[in-house]
């Protein structure tokens, strides 16, 4: 991570020089075509507007430039699209270029809002304040929650448009339901029947093949944070993220003494061979196969992914049910709560006011049912079929021609988007909403979202890693559990570690 | 098996020789045998299997269902345009500026040796490189990844130590034959440097085959990426956490068995190019051409 930040300032001051002298010489760049009107299908009389955009995408191959669905979405919009796809591995690397050298898109997608190359360019005018335009758009008020608009500020002022998510039924355990029933015990609600759960999983033979070939729980973790494990510091803190409010007043996830009971409950499951014996080195698809391959009984996952498991399941267990994937409601009272947005895309200074407009009336348009529709399910006959009043999504065509990548750009939050997918069968869709709609009650959000303290940007990386070195160490057990209780009284005199938390503090304050 | 002559010291030396290079042998071939194997695996047999050493089912859906797809085939084709003209273009910059700076005649070669120096010394790095191609309206077009790195000083000066080898008097020999400089260049020296050719050649090609970096940054139309843009994008999981900041919308990334089969298809044509080209690597024709 400290290289990274050296590579930030660096680029950090090149983007104010460049973005600078961008603004200065952006007002020519205006690509509104007076050319002659070739009078397309619609009634229309205007030109369309010619806008450029840059997004990343998921799909194994972009949207095609001559795709159908950018074409019906260019007719609706009255819009002639550019679109860049990156590659979402590399989008970092890419923006950064961009923003340095000044050659930005009309609409450009800034994955972390809350990034300092971003914070530090939108403070010094290099993005357009969307905020005093926002009321003459209604579609794009109403159908985005203004906790996202909140969420997204800085400065009071809105340097894009959020791209909304729903923020209820984010990643929780999901466990084999069959397993569960094989091996006689109840859905757990607590740590303890957490435990009992994972050890039936692992040494009572629940796929009853006679084997010993089965583990509690797959997971892994990531060199700054702990991945797919993340959640069993979640049930025992009761905190989303890594700060608590604690009496008004933020606190550390890791001074928290249920911190150290994670710890334990996590130790006392390797030792008794619950979780992979080589978590620390798995990658997030190797712990999918051991799920998918029908190994593990228990995994970290949003229930909308199930797809692929079920998938996969199907083919190796017979007669495998969907409903056999059981996403559990909360333990110990605790779930995740999603932020309600991932990113924005960001208007640049370069942009002339005129066509600010038209790309916001271009958004408005779009975010309306019928124009959303044409990537939600892609185009009738092509991408689905209506059969007795049903649309049938026609899965392969849809990955194919990558339909689902302009929810990249445009999205209308779906609050199940997260839970179930139109794939699924019947009852399972029941199932996991009515799951989702109990895990309301519970889920906790992350409160530290959207705070900036100039601290952590330097310091929080290093701390985050040395963190997770000695959890990781202590669950290997090469480190006795004592060595947190040192590790978190020196970290509590730590001077860098003060500040942060007052600044933190401040920041949560003046919210 | 000559290695079994000798004393007996000679003889166990040897076979621990074999023995211990043949096992690292195999461990670098392993990975590559793994891939292999498993792009021809069928691909719910990899999801049950630990560990597939020799698939049970043979499969070439992988292979079927990436050369159906327009995407692929156009990568490749870009990457092979970029290998052919790319390495031609290379070639002909840097061995006729490596061959005019190695003659002595030349006055000034060493101002310009310095200002080659200069540029293995410090580069300019991403950004300056990026505006300059911005500059030259060269963004999304295929030549910005060939012109941009179209030599390195690196292999000017290598070369350039090939072609000090080649006599002096060879040149005057030709000249007095009736050969200007551009014929005595093409007509002597060049026949005779093929083994450096061949060597550059390979260098360049796999050097443009790999493209990666250049091509995600001044390339935007999907339709005109290498393949190994397209390869990076199957193979890594962006899903890099199932926690965090994930997307809702993400799709799930392709199976093992269709990344290792993509692998293959990257590294085969690549591969086939070392035999051909090893040949020229043996000897040079040098000798006997000429008697002082």
């Amino acid at each position: 991570m400290g290289k990274c930040n050296k590579k930030f300032i660096l680029v950090l001051t090149l983007i104010m020089s460049l973005l600078l002298s961008a603004c200065n010489s952006g007002e020519s760049t205006s690509s509104t075509n007076e050319s002659k009107n070739e009078g397309e299908g619609d009634s229309k009389s205007e030109e369309p507007t010619e806008i450029r955009i840059m997004s990343h995408f998921f799909n194994p191959t972009p949207p095609s430039d001559d795709s159908e669905v950018k074409q019906e979405i260019e007719k609706a919009t009255n819009t002639k699209l550019n679109i860049e796809w990156v590659s979402a591995n590399n989008y970092a690397d890419k923006l950064n270029v961009m923003l340095a050298s000044g050659d930005l898109p009309d609409l450009v997608l800034i994955p972390d809002p809350f990034h300092p190359v971003f914070r530090k360019a939108a403070e010094q005018g290099a993005f357009w304040d969307v905020s005093p335009f926002i009321d003459e758009y209604p579609n794009l008020k109403s159908k985005i929650d203004q906790i996202a608009w909140d969420l997204t500020t800085i400065n009071g002022a809105n340097y894009g448009i959020p791209r909304p998510r729903p923020s209820e039924g984010d990643t929780f355990f999901v466990l084999r339901k069959d397993w569960l029933e094989n091996v006689g015990l109840d859905i757990p609600t607590t740590s303890d029947e957490l435990y009992e759960v994972m050890k039936a999983f692992t040494h009572n033979d629940p796929d009853q093949n006679g084997k010993d070939d089965t583990i509690g729980f797959a997971g892994q973790i990531n060199p700054t944070d702990m991945g797919s494990l993340g959640n069993f510091e979640g049930i025992f803190t009761g905190a989303n993220g890594e700060w608590k409010e604690v009496d008004g007043e933020l606190v550390y996830t890791a001074l928290l003494p249920e911190m150290k009971e994670s710890l334990e409950f996590l130790t006392k499951a390797y030792n008794d061979g619950l979780i992979p014996a080589d978590f620390a080195s798995l990658q997030v698809s190797q712990v999918k196969e051991m799920f998918q391959g029908s190994k593990a009984g228990m995994m970290s996952e949003k229930s909308g992914a199930f797809q692929e498991n079920y998938d996969a399941l199907s083919k190796i267990v017979p007669d495998f049910d969907f409903l056999n994937l059981y996403p559990l409601t909360h333990i110990n009272n605790y779930n995740p709560k999603g932020p309600g947005f991932s990113g924005m895309n960001a208007i640049p200074k370069s942009v002339p006011e005129e066509k600010v407009k038209k790309i916001l009336a271009m958004m408005d348009r779009w975010v309306q049912d019928d124009v959303f529709n044409l990537h939600k399910q892609g185009i009738e006959g092509i991408h689905h079929k209506v059969e007795n009043g049903e649309v049938v999504i026609d899965t392969e065509k849809m990955v194919q021609d990558a339909v689902a990548d302009f929810n990249q750009i445009v999205y209308v939050s779906d609050p199940y988007a997260s839970t179930v997918k139109p794939t699924f069968p019947e009852e399972a869709q029941k199932l996991y909403a009515e799951i989702q709609d109990e895990r309301v009650n519970t889920s906790v959000a992350n409160v530290s979202l959207g705070l900036y303290s100039e601290t952590a940007q330097t310091y929080l990386p290093e701390l985050q890693k040395k963190t997770m070195d000695l959890k990781t160490k202590i669950i290997l057990g090469r480190e006795s559990i004592d060595a947190w209780d040192d590790y978190v009284e020196n970290l509590q005199k730590d001077q860098n570690f003060i500040e942060m938390t007052e600044e933190m503090n401040e920041a949560y304050k003046a919210r | 098996m000559i290695t079994l002559k000798g004393s007996l010291g000679e003889r166990v030396f040897n076979i621990s020789n074999i023995v211990v290079l043949g096992l690292v042998a195999i461990l670098t071939a392993f990975p590559v045998y793994y891939v292999f194997v498993v792009s021809f695996t069928d691909p719910t047999e990899y999801l049950q299997k630990s560990l597939v050493l020799f698939p049970d089912n043979w499969s070439l859906a992988s292979y079927r269902y990436l050369l159906s797809t327009s995407a692929f085939i156009q990568s490749m084709g870009v990457s092979a345009f970029l290998a052919t003209v790319g390495t031609s273009c290379s070639l002909l910059v840097t061995s006729s500026l490596a061959y005019a700076l190695s003659r002595r005649r030349f006055r000034g070669r060493r101002v310009i040796l310095l200002f080659i120096l200069f540029t293995i010394l410090f580069s300019p790095g991403i950004i300056p490189n990026y505006l300059l191609v911005k500059e030259l309206g060269l963004i999304n077009n295929i030549w910005s990844v060939i012109l941009v790195s179209l030599s390195s000083g690196w292999y000017v000066i290598l070369m350039k130590g090939f072609f000090d080898s080649i006599p002096e008097s060879l040149v005057e020999a030709a000249t007095i034959d009736g050969c200007n400089d551009i014929s005595a260049w093409f007509r002597i020296v060049l026949p005779l440097s093929l083994p450096a050719i061949a060597a550059f050649g390979l260098f360049f090609a796999v050097a443009y085959w790999n493209q990666y970096f250049n091509a995600l940054l001044y390339l935007n139309e999907s339709s005109k990426w290498p393949i190994q843009v397209l390869l990076q994008n199957m193979l890594i999981d962006s899903s890099s956490s199932s926690l965090g900041e994930v997307d809702p919308l993400v799709q799930p990334p392709p199976s093992e068995t269709l990344k290792m089969a993509a692998v293959v298809i990257a590294i085969v044509p690549i591969l086939l190019v070392y035999p051909f080209l090893q040949k020229h690597f043996a000897k040079g024709v040098m000798i006997g051409s000429l008697k002082e």
